[in-house]
């Protein structure tokens, strides 16, 4: 904190704070721009009432009242929700029925792991699982339909290979 | 999720709402002229309307999205400025939000007298 040094890089460090918390647009840069000149002058006036430079406390003094960058940040941006207030019903909903109807089979999938034989333990996938495996059986099946070659027995031959 | 809310936070709520439309108003009649953000700040804060960077800036820049400001850049004093004034639908508009605020003065004068 060396008096020679200038105290107006205190307003350049503030701003930069600032934009690191702002989204990177053009739009952003007027709206920080916008600000730099509104603490400069702000600067200014006060050395013009009080008649000398201004010290690097008072600026920092002046940066304080302004705000946390990130908080001065948050609301110079444009607002941005993820779900509006028209929406959030039907989010809410949609919300509700996805978990209901993932956690209410998941759940019973998971306890019921006996009975079935092959639940995997795995609960997030067992339903495809067991889905993959009746595609299985059925194309095995099916395959198995044709005549055998030897014995023309569609159920299975005797013989072995 | 909706906590009881302390009886200074219900109060800094409603007094939030109330200024909003106020302040509204407030530039937009300051910007019948035009001037630039610090002196806007300035001029309403001599006349006893604080309002503070993070509150303004944003609110400019909604009126002008919603087309009742225009704004240019402009340097003045060696050093670039955005200068704001009222546009045509934003004159027009000040002038149905004075008359309205009218009303709601003398309504709200009327029935503030009766208590």
């Amino acid at each position: 904190m060396s008096p020679s040094k200038n105290p107006l890089e205190l307003v350049d460090r503030y701003l930069n704070a600032v934009r690191f918390w702002l989204p990177k647009t053009q739009r952003e840069e007027d709206v920080l721009a916008e600000l730099g000149d509104d603490l400069r002058s702000q600067i200014e006036a006060k050395e013009s009432e009080l008649g000398r430079p201004i010290t690097k406390e008072e600026v920092s003094e002046i940066l304080k009242r302004c705000g946390m960058p990130m908080i001065v940040a948050g609301r110079l941006a444009p607002k941005r929700y993820l779900i509006g207030p028209t929406l959030f019903p039907i989010y809410a909903f949609v919300l509700k029925m996805v978990l209901l109807w993932i956690i209410v089979p998941v759940f019973s999938l998971h306890r019921g792991t006996g009975n079935t034989g092959h639940a995997s333990g795995r609960p997030w996938n067992s339903d495809r699982h067991d889905h993959r495996q009746s595609v299985v059986s059925v194309v095995y099946r099916s395959g198995n339909h044709n005549p055998c070659v030897c014995c023309d027995r569609t159920n299975g031959c005797d013989r072995e290979g | 999720m909706t906590t009881s809310m302390s009886n200074a936070e219900v109060f800094e709520n409603l007094r939030l709402e109330l200024r909003r439309g106020c302040l509204t108003l407030a530039v937009l009649t300051q910007l019948r002229t035009e001037r630039y953000g610090y002196t806007l700040r300035k001029a309403l804060a001599d006349e006893g309307l604080e309002i503070d960077e993070g509150t303004l800036y944003p609110l400019l820049r909604r009126l002008e999205s919603q087309g009742l400001l225009v704004s240019e850049w402009r340097e003045e004093e060696q050093r670039n400025k955005r200068f704001y004034k009222l546009s045509p639908a934003g004159k027009e508009t000040l002038t149905q939000l004075l008359a309205e605020w009218e009303r709601i003065n003398t309504s709200l004068s009327k029935i503030l007298q009766e208590v």
